[in-house]
């Protein structure tokens, strides 16, 4: 398994009395692209501010890239985040700004900067006053600041605001040809939750400012994927008739009186017939499945299954 | 803190936004030289450039304290000149003790290097990926401070020398003596942008640090006030920092110079401390 590049426990935020992160617990491993999900106000901005040493943590411990809270400035230069707004001088162009936060990291070659504007397309308009650029494109170069350098790790957030399709498109590319290529590890949280699932590896679910449910993609596959739900006295029996005249692998048992099959092979009639024929008592039977939307409304509704 | 410095100071020279300090730093030691008046930002039409009320400087008011402020504002500027310039007086000496109105230059300085970072969002860009508070507290200290002393150098050596170009070498105190009374003038400067600076980290809206820093000499004004009515606590206008700034020039005894230091001292300590101890705090919008 690859190697923790961010670990939070416990990690609690409040604003005056409102738990803006509520023990919160995460771990992100290195050459993820982790998609942080929640409803406004869940926390995950207040959690990328936290990690990124913006805010302070009232209580909780967390480390990135091997450091603690304490020591996370000597690690700076090797993260990368867009958070919130695109903030940048009015005044200067998209370029000069790019050069100006260059200069900071100890950049000296512009073919840097150069490169992080043509990775987000805005290399024809680096000569643009910031204030004078739509906010889509203020957003790409606030993206082209997180990746300036290639940094380890890259904190993106609400990265598509204002862009355009083909914007997002491009985007995606980049995320995922940067994370192959170059192995950077990207936290992303937004509210398109398709394009979250594009690319994602890792899934943390946030509400209220707690992580609810914290998967991979394989794991919210299984949650997402359509199944049929089998409800017997006798889950165990159930499996080993399936297994045996069905060949079953890919299923999960829940509870001890709850079978999901998700061999999509495998049809309602012939699972409740194998069942029966064995003496399995099967009080219910179904077809079920979730799309990411579905699940997320799911696990923070909790009644919407 | 080196790279730190570089950006702020490359983000300086294409802001422009120094450019309008400059120009009415120029513009009010242009005038004041000709004028022969220290502390003159207004200024006559002695060329026929300026239109503007005379403010006459106290050594000339001295001179010719025979006759009253408005017989004075009606003598030709010319007359007012040959007047001052036979007394003897050291213009550019004299107009060093004024240097306490570079304040607006220092409020500009650290409204562009610290004040901007909070108003537009971008210290977050900065502390979220390249230096840590510390390091960009240090370094923003650094910046306005070299700025300040800098553009109080600048401004006493272009009195120095448009003074020489206009007036002549009989009402300059010699470059040795303006050198001097800038150096000893040095803490106060560092001790007066160590209270922009800390304005600036805690005011972080850009209009009410621009109002607040314009109101900042008031404050200083404050030590008269509280002091006046009890005479034990006199000597205490004595430290006042538009007063260090006077008598450093005037006043060159070296027990002055070490008591005025140690209380710039105990300023840029207390304001850099409590500047610090919030910041560090600071939860960064």
């Amino acid at each position: 398994m690859n190697k923790p590049v961010i670990s939070a426990k416990g990690l609690t935020k409040k604003y005056g009395r409102t738990a803006a992160l509520d023990s919160v617990d995460i771990t992100v491993y290195r050459g993820d692209i982790c998609a942080v999900i929640g409803r406004n106000g869940a926390g995950k901005t207040t959690l990328f501010r936290v990690l990124t040493g913006l805010n302070s943590a009232d209580s909780g411990e967390y480390t990135v890239l091997d450091r603690s809270a304490g020591e996370i400035s000597s690690i700076m230069h090797r993260v990368g985040s867009l958070i919130e707004r695109p903030a940048f001088f009015p005044n200067l162009t998209a370029g000069q700004n790019l050069k100006y936060y260059a200069l900071q990291r100890g950049i000296t070659d512009d073919a840097n900067i150069d490169e992080a504007l043509r990775t987000v397309g805005m290399y024809d308009e680096r000569k643009k006053k910031f204030r004078k650029l739509s906010l889509g494109m203020k957003q790409r170069l606030g993206i082209a600041l997180a990746f300036l350098d290639d940094p380890d790790i890259v904190f993106l957030d609400e990265p598509n605001n204002g862009i355009d399709p083909t914007g997002i498109s491009e985007l995606r590319e980049s995320i995922l040809c940067m994370n192959r290529e170059k192995g950077i590890t990207f936290i992303i949280s937004s509210h398109i939750l398709t394009e979250l699932y594009t690319i994602a590896n890792r899934f943390m679910f946030i509400d209220g400012g707690r992580i609810i449910r914290s998967m991979t993609k394989a794991e919210l596959n299984k949650e997402c994927m359509r199944y049929t739900a089998v409800e017997t006295n006798d889950a165990s029996r159930a499996v080993a008739l399936l297994e045996e005249q069905l060949s079953l692998t890919d299923y999960t048992v829940t509870d001890t009186s709850q079978l999901r099959i998700y061999q999509s092979a495998a049809s309602s009639a012939e699972i409740n017939r194998i069942l029966v024929q064995g003496g399995v008592e099967v009080s219910a039977l179904y077809e079920s499945g979730l799309s990411i939307e579905d699940f997320f409304i799911s696990i923070i509704g909790g009644d919407k299954q | 803190m080196i790279n730190m410095i570089r950006s702020d100071i490359y983000r300086l020279l294409r802001s422009k936004v120094l450019i309008i300090p400059i120009a009415l730093v120029l513009y009010a030691v242009i005038a004041s030289v000709v004028n022969i008046a220290p502390a003159a930002i207004g200024t006559t039409d002695l060329l026929g450039l300026f239109q503007a009320e005379t403010i006459v400087s106290q050594p000339m008011m001295e001179l010719i304290k025979e006759k009253s402020y408005g017989e004075l504002q009606e003598l030709p500027i010319k007359v007012l000149r040959e007047m001052t310039l036979s007394s003897g007086y050291q213009y550019d000496r004299a107009a060093l003790s004024c240097n306490f109105n570079m304040l607006y230059f220092v409020l500009v300085a650290a409204g562009v290097s610290i004040n901007q970072d909070f108003t537009c969002g971008c210290i977050k860009n900065t502390l979220s990926s390249a230096v840590g508070r510390g390091r960009y507290f240090a370094s923003k200290v650094l910046v306005v401070n070299l700025a300040a002393i800098a553009g109080t150098a600048v401004h006493s050596f272009i009195i120095f020398w448009v003074s020489r170009i206009i007036n002549g070498s009989a009402v300059s105190a010699g470059g040795a003596v303006v050198f001097r009374s800038f150096c000893r003038q040095i803490p106060a400067i560092m001790a007066l942008t160590s209270v922009y600076v800390l304005l600036a980290f805690v005011v972080r809206s850009g209009v009410l640090y621009n109002i607040l820093g314009i109101l900042l000499p008031e404050g200083f004004s404050l030590i008269y006030l509280l002091t006046d009515s009890v005479k034990r606590l006199h000597f205490l206008q004595k430290y006042d920092i538009m007063v260090i700034m006077l008598r450093s020039v005037t006043d060159v005894a070296l027990s002055y110079t070490i008591t005025s230091s140690l209380v710039c001292a105990a300023v840029m300590a207390l304001s850099y401390g409590a500047g610090y101890t919030l910041f560090r705090r600071l939860d960064i919008k």
